[in-house]
This record gives structure tokens, sequence and C-alpha cells, in this order.
């Protein structure tokens, strides 16, 4: 400490003749308007502006869950569970088909959560971000129409570095106007017989202690430690590794001549490559929720058929669509590295299986 | 037991103002639970082995009477002086954190010192003579990968390099020494090249990319076509506070240490960071629909980034200056440390908003959209403080007609 100081004074005298300047940080122009960014988001359940009537609705209500990891470590989440149904990690799936006006009805009686239906694009105030609207307290209804199919998924966007990492997500499928076992590939809808929905997920163990509003902004905005995740635990549509091995939650199963539709997510914050057997090797045919070569909107893209071992590298949040046609029987398997987002450093390795019976 | 989070260094002046006394801030002692710093002798012996004060060509196809375009480039090299120097950039939470950054020098005064560095803009082909002046105590540099290199350049030295802007496209000027400690302490800035001729920002666009912005104005893309004025850049950055004390204090930065321990604590765009890039004109888009804006993303810092965007997908252009083959339309990229990404906002209605329901009558114009990235931790400042991160917001002001569109400024922080 003592060799510190002296380090620090001489840094204060060759500063003296130095003079550093100092770019400031632009003055707070509304403090309103800089508290409501952050610490006092407005908290609102007002009705669905310009609301319309709707051909589907979800419902979705706040839960405490818990997941009990393979070595028997039980891990609190939150989830959002479809009332009538048990709680789940992922949150429970919202498929819908093209072309409909949802009502998605959010019913938050713990804290105030939003929901924010990712690669969806409706007014502010339902996209589900607090800073640019409100947050909900009690029930809130978000409208949307259903205008491109394809692979999203919806999540909290409260603190949404813990929110997300709690489990308050889950996948929104939009199929094509054909509905389930068809999708869009380039101008064209196909079917397809056998579907996968590989969510990647981390989890750090530590950050399922704090409280909900860990590290949030004023009256304190302490460091909680939200910029430094090490996840423990990786999982695959919320099945531990390496258990991804056998579940069939992830495995696939398809008889030759058959089809396989992948939906791939990084709902994490490692950066992650999904490799295929090269018996297995995919084409991708859609990213993000729009489908590559889809007249309406992408004709400036192709389907890419990958080449054989070529890994398929996500971040967080990023979705891709992909067609298998199995050509052989098999246990195919399928890698999926988890990398930390600033070293590179490989933290795991998970596996699962295509089988071609 | 919650693992022991480290703080940060105390640094040369305490926040003031409204987070001192409102967001209690508490910087502690220097606790490096995660780290355990070498001792790193002073520097000193690179000296010795330094360019000394010397003039030299940049690799890209410098030639006599470069310029002289049809577009009113002169036929005269341009005249450019950077200096090397340091300045105390504040946070966010208005914690001052000692970085090395570029100072622009004007004909008749110094701009002042920015964070990041300024803006160079050219038209392809066009000669620049850069004199570099390093006022500090190591040897800096300043380099655009495969197109100029001034090397070291000793303290209390200058280099002069000539070089002519390359083919069209979003470059990142930095000081390649001691590789990424020096360009990661603030010395970075964006080096934007524009085509001479076409409607698209590229030299050599693919059919694709030359496809869209024929497209931009028409039947699928009413409104506008492509406009240069309201081209934006988003230049992401990690801080990591603990190694700019060490700066701070004159003691060199082993690189290695760098790599393996750098925790990105503060997260920037264009220098700012989650309110004040939200509400920078410069930094956040704003227009009507049909008013497309081409936003240039660079990555200075150390953290592989995922950006994402809300209301419209993008259409991503190039990547690291190549224009893409298929151009994809997303609402989430990544950006490597070092990558540079071109990409188009359309500024279509979002298209999931019920047709019934456009335009909104009892929600009101602008409609506002954050773009943030979605790697989450970089939402934070200093370990907490959502979403006072890497997150700006954008603005669908009207209907197409409703107002001008703005120019973006090209703005980035100056100090003095
Ligand atoms: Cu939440
Ligand atoms: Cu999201
Ligand atoms: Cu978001």
């Amino acid at each position: 400490m003592a060799k510190k100081r002296l380090l620090r004074t001489e840094g204060i005298l060759a500063m003296a003749t130095r003079a550093i300047r100092t770019i400031r940080r632009d003055p707070i122009s509304d403090l309103a308007q800089f508290e409501a960014f952050a610490c006092n988001v407005p908290h609102a359940n007002p009705p669905t502006p310009d609301a319309k009537t709707p051909d589907v609705r979800v419902f979705r209500e706040f839960r405490n869950h818990e997941i009990v990891t393979p070595d028997g470590r039980r891990i609190p989440m939150w989830i959002f569970a479809d009332p009538q149904k048990p709680s789940s990690f992922p949150s429970e799936a919202m498929r819908f088909r093209e072309g409909q006006l949802v009502h998605s009805t959010a019913s938050l009686s713990v804290n105030t959560h939003t929901i924010h239906h990712h690669g969806i694009e409706p007014t502010p105030f339902n996209d589900g971000v607090g800073h640019t609207s409100f947050e909900p307290s009690g029930n809130y209804t978000y409208q949307f129409s259903t205008e491109v199919d394809g692979t999203y998924f919806y999540h909290c966007h409260k603190n949404t570095v813990l929110h997300f990492e709690m489990g308050l997500y889950g996948m929104l499928l939009i199929d094509p106007p054909e509905g389930e076992g068809f999708v869009r590939r380039a101008n064209a809808v196909v079917p397809y017989d056998v579907e996968a929905v590989w969510a990647v997920d981390d989890i750090d163990p530590l950050w399922h202690d704090f409280h909900h509003d860990a590290g949030f902004s004023c009256p304190n905005g302490e460091n909680a430690g939200l910029n430094d995740f090490r996840p423990e635990h990786f999982l695959i549509s919320g099945v531990f590794s390496p258990d991804t091995r056998e579940d069939p939650r992830v495995t696939v199963r398809a008889r030759l001549g058959q089809t396989i539709l992948i939906r791939l997510l990084n709902a994490g914050y490692t950066i992650q490559t999904t490799t295929f057997h090269p018996d297995v090797t995919p084409e991708i045919i859609a990213l993000d929720g729009r489908t590559l070569g889809d007249p309406r909107h992408s004709r400036y893209s192709r389907p890419r058929q990958l080449l054989a071992n070529q890994g398929i590298r996500l971040s967080s949040a990023q979705r891709v669509n992909l067609l298998i046609r199995p050509q052989k029987r098999g246990r195919f398997p399928v890698t999926f590295e988890y990398r930390q987002y600033v070293q590179g450093d490989l933290l795991h390795t998970a596996e699962t299986f295509i089988e071609v019976i | 037991m919650p693992r022991k989070l480290r703080k940060l260094a105390l640094p040369m002046l305490e926040p003031r103002s409204f987070w001192e006394k409102s967001m209690k801030i508490k910087i502690t002692q220097n606790q490096l639970d995660r780290r355990q710093f070498l001792d790193i002798a002073k520097w000193g012996m690179l000296s010795a082995s330094l360019m000394a004060l010397g003039v030299r060509q940049g690799s890209a196809g410098f030639g006599k009477g470069g310029g002289g375009g049809g577009d009113g480039t002169p036929a005269h090299p341009f005249q450019v002086t950077l200096t090397v120097t340091e300045a105390l950039v504040e946070m966010v939470d208005e914690v001052p954190i000692y970085h090395w950054v570029y100072e622009l020098s004007e004909t008749t005064r110094a701009a002042g010192p920015q964070f990041p560095g300024p803006v160079l803009q050219f038209t392809e082909g066009n000669v620049i003579d850069l004199t570099v002046h390093n006022t500090l105590d190591e040897p800096h540099s300043f380099t655009i990968p495969d197109v100029v290199d001034t090397g070291p350049i000793a303290p209390n030295q200058s280099i002069v390099v000539s070089f002519a802007a390359p083919s069209a496209g979003t470059y990142l000027y930095f000081d390649s020494l001691n590789a990424p400690v020096n360009r990661v302490l603030g010395l970075h800035g964006a080096f934007i090249v524009h085509p001479r001729t076409g409607n698209t920002p590229f030299s050599r666009p693919t059919p694709a990319v030359l496809r869209l912005f024929n497209d931009l104005g028409g039947e699928d893309f009413p409104g506008d076509p492509w406009r240069r004025e309201r081209d934006l850049i988003w230049l992401f950055h990690t801080i990591d506070p603990v190694f700019n004390e060490i700066a701070h204090e004159g003691r060199e930065i082993d690189a290695d240490q760098f790599n393996l321990e750098f925790l990105p604590t503060y997260f920037t765009i264009n220098g700012r960071s989650g309110f004040f890039s939200a509400h920078n004109p410069d930094t956040a888009p704003r227009g009507t629909i049909g008013q497309p804006a081409l936003i240039r993303n660079l990555n200075a810092g150390m953290a592989v980034h995922s950006p994402h965007i809300h209301g419209n997908h993008v259409y991503l252009l190039s990547e690291n200056g190549r224009p893409e083959e298929d151009v994809n339309l997303l609402d989430t990229w990544s950006l490597d440390p070092l990558d540079r990404r071109d990409l188009l906002l359309p500024f279509i209605i979002p298209p999931d908003i019920p047709k019934t329901a456009w335009p909104p009558k009892e929600e009101r114009f602008p409609l506002a959209y954050p773009m943030h990235c979605h790697m989450e931790l970089s939402q934070t400042a200093n370990g907490g403080n959502y979403p006072q991160g890497l997150i700006t917001h954008w603005e669908i002001s009207g209907l197409h007609g409703q107002e001008e569109a703005p120019p973006h400024g090209r703005d980035t922080r100056h100090g003095n």
C-alpha cells in the first residue's frame, strides 16, 4: 500500500507539469428523463393503445421456479408460465401462424417485469422496453401481428442482464399460413417431418441468488458484479449437459428420407458454435426470423448449404433455421462449444445426437 | 458465499454532483480478487530501438497528384495532424478514467482530446499527409491495417506519412503497439472513405448490395434513396479501469496479462453510454418512415458484441470492408474486436404493427426503439446500473414527407 501511494504521488507530480485535460460526460439535461431511463422507469398498466380484436390470445404469468442440476444442486429460476400449465424452463413457448393479430397478456404479480417479443416489431408500447415505454406491475396486453413467419423468442426486458439469465425467456415460433409442419425456404413453403428447437444457454448459479433489482440504477447503483459472468452449467432447451446426449427434448430421431428442421437460438451470454457431423450437414434457410431469399423482404440473400464440419457461430439472441435431409442411417453427433465473450476461453462442449433410422 | 467483487482502482478524482449525491457509488480500495498484477518495471528500455523522426510512405498506392477528382477534391494532399496525448474521460457515472487519446490539430488551434479519436473522412484516392506527434512517455503509432502504419513514434517525436485513401468503406485506425493495450486505452477512431461515384457507400458494390440500394425509394421501400448525410457511426468499446490506472501511474502494461485479465467494466458507443448515447443526436438515428440510414459499426474493444435492434431488422451490407455477396436481414449481428460492419436501417413501418392500427392514433410519434448489445453484461456500468451501457435509441419521427431528414453528425467527445 505504501508503495502504491508513492507511485500515485509520482503520478500527481508528473501531472502537475502536464495538466491532464478532462473529457466531461454530458450534463443531465432533464433529470426526470434521466431517471425514467433507468432507476425510475414509470410503472403502469395502461389499456393497449389502438387495440383491435385479436385472432389469438396468449397469457403469461410470472412464477418462481427451480431446476436441479445433474449433481443435485437446486437453482432458483424465474419464468413466464402459461396460467393453465405447469412451470417449465425455458418458459412455455408461444406458437402462432403468419398473419394473426396477437394479444399477449403479461400478469406480473411479483415486482415489475416486461415481455419483449424479440424480433417482433410492434409499436413501443407493445415492445416491452421500460425506458421507451413503461414497466407493467399488474396486467398489460401486448398487441402485435405475426407478419413474418420464423423463429423468434420472448423475454423480460427489465434489468435484462439478470432477468434473462434467470429464465424469463421462451421460444416464439411463427409458422407459415400452412401451419405447423411447414417452413418457408426461399420463395416456397416446404414440409418438414421432424422439428427440434435448441435454445442454448449457460448458467452462473451465483447470479440466481440476486435480488431482482440487483445492481439496478439509482438509488444506489451498487456494483453487483453483473459484468462478471462465470457460467458453471450448460444447457440446451433446459436440459443440462451431459444429459443433452440422451434427453429426447434435445436429441433428434428421424427416418431416412425425412426432412429435419432445427431452430437454434443463443439464449446465453457465451459465444456458441454448433457443429454437425458431416453426414447431417445442414442448410441455413433463415436468420433472425427472416427466410433467406424470401422475395417479400430478403431477395438480396439466398439459402446457404454449410460445408462439412463448418460450425455455426452465434452470439446472444441470434437465431438460425436449419434444414437437414440425411442421406444415410446412423447416430450423428452435434457439438455445442460455449466460449467466454472476451477471452474466448472454451468453457464447455455439450453434445447431442441426430439419429437416422 | 458470493464471490468477492473486484472493485475499481481509486481514480484521481471523485465522482461529482448528481451521481455523488444520489448514486452513492462506492469506490473502495484496489481490491483485485481475481488478478495478480505482475510487478512491471517502469517503461524505459524501448527507446533505443525506436524510429527517429522520419517520413514513410503508406502502403496504399501513394501517387503524386492524387485527388483532383470531379467531386471537388483538391489535387493537393490533405494535411492532417494528430497528437497522441492523455485525458481523463468521465464515464456514465462521472468517474474519470485516465485514457490515451488522439487529438486533432486544426490549423489555428488544437481541437481538444477526443474519445474516441476524431472521425477522419476522405474520398477514395485522396492523398493524405498525416503528421502524428507523440507527447506521451512511451512509443505510440497510428495504424490502419493494410493501408498505413507509422510504426513506433518515440516520445516527443513526430512522424509524417503519406498515403492514399483506399477503396470506400469503414476502417478503424488505432495504435497497434503493445497490442491490444494501446488501442484499448483509447487510441482509436473511425476512418471513413467515400466512393467517387455511385449510389452506394462502396467502390465496388456486389450485385446484391447494388440491387438493394437501387430499390431504396422504390415500390418496396417508399420514400427516399440512401443519402450520405444520414450516415452514422456506432463505435463500440470496452473499458477496464484497472489497466487505465496502471497507465496513469506510468507503469508499463503487459499485453499478455491484459488479454488474460481484462474485465469489461464500462461499455461505450461513440464514447458514451446508456442515457447519454441514447439521447445523442450523432449516435441515435432519427427520421421518418422511408428515410434509410447507413450505420457503420466498429469494435475497438475487447469483447464480442451482439448488437440487437428493435423496431426494424437491418440489412448487413459489408463485413470488414468487403461488401456482402448475400445481404442478410437481421435483428442481431455479431461484432468481434476490430470488426467493422456496415448495415442499413431501412426505416420501414415496423412490420408487426397491425395494418389496422397504422398509423397509431393513441400512441404518438416519435416511436422510439432501443439498439443494444444482447451480451447483456454490456448493459451495465461498474457492475450494475442497467441499462447505462452499450445502448442507443432510434426514433421514427413520423410518416414520410412530414419532416426533413435530419443530417446525422459525426461528433465525438472533446475535452478541454
Ligand atoms: Cu423481469
Ligand atoms: Cu432480446
Ligand atoms: Cu432489447
